[in-house]
């Protein structure tokens, strides 16, 4: 009852046109540079935070929210149209999506990603509403061998997200993970692989790779091709396409998973939608009843990451709510725009200023509805993105991805990782080796390591500690059963079938 | 096709080796927990043996989409791309973005696509001054500077 009556508190306080204004604003700017490779939400809340600070808490909080969950929406629209993951949790989109835009179904591709994106985030927001402070207390319960064995879970996604030979993909992957060593070694600090320069000390920027090994590389494909970039039907009418009855049905089991898994997992400090994005695909991927599709065209794909990763924006606004734990670097800053207003988020943030939290809260649910309305009417202009010349849309990417990577660090370096990805890329596709494994391993590797390495200082060297915590021995199963789930399906079908016969 | 899956394959191989033969000197084993040349040791072991495989196993070396690895009209387009994309990114820090850019897509636009000299210069032109606007001007990001901005 009282969860009822705060809510209503705080959408009378919420529906008012300068709050409407500013949820607004905060989701039409978190669209656009979620679309954008390099400027993250981090980035852009940090960039309007000065801005904020004479204004209403609550005002600016909820303005600086809608950045964030409006980034999420926006993530998937250049994944889809032109291969670049505007956001590290829109990877997986563009594996499916931009297939499907080659097959001139890139409407459809958007309004699956922005219903995903919507359904995603409205379940999560009324997660966080009902069970927030039940799942901070869960979240709290995570140490070091929890988060190996849910990184090793992650890891798993390596053998599904490939199309073909499964080496390739173990290829891609371990090549990932070697990338991931370079750079400071996460518990001794010692550097490794960095042949005395310091800008790889701190590794290699992810999100450089990422834009080189897939859009790149799909660019120097094309143009040794004939200066073809967009190789797919173009529609032409630009007129909102959605998806099938059918198509929709399918994608409804992967929706409602990916909800769950990007909930929780965005719960859990440090884990984020990337890595909920990554596992709800996988794991759609291992019950689906068309595997053979995935990786080639499957909408239910784009709906099972779009959901995880918007879901995830819910479920990290838990612990940084009811804790005052930051889960991610996005979070980390809103908490900086809260601390700025002399307010500390946590327990007693909901009793001394309830307005703040329930204000918030009460945000995100008209800001999933503006973000559809807005996702829907600006799908249509992106999508003109493909009716540009081709010449121009090529040099378009160029320009989008040199500016994304220098933006990482403000540093010329990383232009240079971008283009030697995008050549390692190219011959990678020329050789059929996956790209989506190195991503995925450049970005679990580092947390792999310094989790496996802080479980066993915990446990002075036994490997024993991974069995021996109850959430840890619980997801070692999962883990099992999911690298066995081929040969239980195998055992399953070979019975079924001697018993028919 | 054949020869470049070969040389591609070799080359993981090569690396493997490097890999595993530094991460030895980096330490395995550190107190009760695992030393920084441990996972790349074991990173190093994997590749090296999945290589291998690909490099002897008939499906490994099996045609994939053409018989060339690079095509062969494609080739100069290819290289002439890559080499400008170098040279806009060596010049990103001495003559800026805006001028850098300028270089890189006039020299597609012109040289690659074969677009007449008027056309490609006012699109290259338009593009980067675009782009500088929204992202430098509009989003306040820090671009590469050079002589100019």
């Amino acid at each position: 009852m009282d969860i009822l009556l705060n809510l209503a508190m705080g959408f009378q306080q919420v529906l008012t046109p300068i709050y409407l204004l500013f949820v607004l604003l905060g989701v039409g700017f978190g669209l656009i540079v979620g679309a954008l490779p390099g400027l993250g939400p981090t980035a852009a809340i940090a960039i309007l935070l000065p801005l904020t600070y004479k204004s209403d808490p609550v005002l600016s909080m909820v303005m600086l929210t809608g950045i964030y969950y409006g980034a999420m929406f926006g993530g998937s629209y250049t994944s889809i149209l032109l291969n670049i993951p505007g956001e590290s949790s829109a990877v997986m989109t563009a594996l499916e999506g931009y297939q499907l835009a080659l097959q001139g179904q890139a409407s459809k591709a958007i309004q699956m990603a922005n219903m995903s994106s919507f359904l995603g985030g409205t379940i999560s927001v009324f997660g966080l509403t009902v069970a927030a402070p039940l799942l901070s207390k869960a979240a709290l319960a995570f140490g070091p061998p929890e988060y190996f064995i849910l990184m090793m879970l992650g890891l798993s996604a390596i053998a599904f997200v490939g199309t073909g030979s499964p080496v390739k993909a173990l290829i891609a992957g371990c090549f990932g993970l070697m990338l991931g060593t370079i750079g400071s070694e996460p518990i001794t600090g010692a550097q490794r692989y960095t042949f005395g320069s310091y800008n790889l000390g701190d590794g290699i920027p992810f999100a450089a790779v990422a834009m080189g090994i897939f859009a790149i590389a799909e660019v120097l494909i094309n143009i040794e091709k004939g200066l073809k970039p967009f190789s797919g039907k173009t529609e032409k009418k630009m007129r909102i396409q959605w998806p099938t009855k059918e198509e929709l049905k399918i994608s409804m089991s992967p929706a409602f998973q990916g909800t769950g898994i990007g909930f929780v997992l965005g719960a859990l400090p440090g884990v984020g939608p990337t890595i909920a994005s990554f596992l709800s695909y996988s794991l759609a991927k291992l019950q689906s009843k068309r595997p053979e599709k995935w990786g080639k065209g499957a909408i239910e794909g784009i709906a099972a990451v779009e959901t995880a990763n918007n879901a995830a924006v819910g479920g990290a606004m838990v612990p940084l709510l009811s804790l005052g734990i930051p889960g991610s670097s996005a979070t980390a800053v809103l908490l900086g725009g809260l601390l700025m207003h002399g307010l500390r988020p946590g327990p007693l943030l909901f009793s001394e200023h309830p307005e703040i939290p329930w204000g918030v809260i009460a945000s995100m649910y008209i800001g999933n509805i503006i973000a559809i309305i807005m996702g829907i009417t600006l799908s249509v202009y992106f999508i003109r993105l493909l009716k540009l010349p081709p010449a121009v849309l090529n040099v378009i990417i160029f320009l989008v991805t040199i500016i994304g990577a220098y933006s990482i660090n403000n540093n010329v370096f990383d232009i240079w990782v971008l283009l030697v990805f995008g050549v390692v890329g190219y011959f990678f596709k020329k050789v059929g080796i996956p790209e989506a494994p190195v991503v995925l391993g450049l970005v679990l590797g580092p947390l792999v390591e310094t989790t496996f390495g802080q479980s066993l200082i915990m446990s002075h060297g036994s490997l024993s500690i991974f069995v021996q915590r109850p959430v840890s021995l619980v997801l070692l199963i999962i883990l099992i059963i999911i690298y066995l789930w081929p040969l239980i399906r195998f055992s399953f079908n070979r019975l079924k079938y001697s018993n028919n016969q | 096709m054949r020869r470049g899956k070969i040389s591609l394959y070799s080359g993981l191989i090569a690396l493997s080796i490097y890999y595993g033969r530094e991460a030895l000197s980096l330490g395995l084993w550190v107190g009760f927990g695992p030393g920084p040349g441990l996972m790349p040791l074991l990173l190093s072991i994997i590749m090296f043996i999945l290589a291998c495989f690909l490099l002897l196993s008939p499906d490994g070396l099996k045609n994939t989409e053409t018989d060339s690895f690079i095509l062969a009209d494609g080739k100069r387009r290819l290289i002439m791309v890559v080499l400008f994309l170098i040279i806009s990114t060596y010049l990103m820090d001495i003559i800026g973005f805006i001028l850098s850019t300028m270089i890189l897509t006039y020299t597609i636009l012109q040289m690659v696509e074969k677009w007449g000299m008027k056309r490609s210069a006012i699109v290259a032109i338009i593009l980067p001054v675009t782009f500088w606007f929204l992202f430098a001007v509009a989003f306040k990001m820090q671009l590469p500077e050079g002589i100019w901005f």
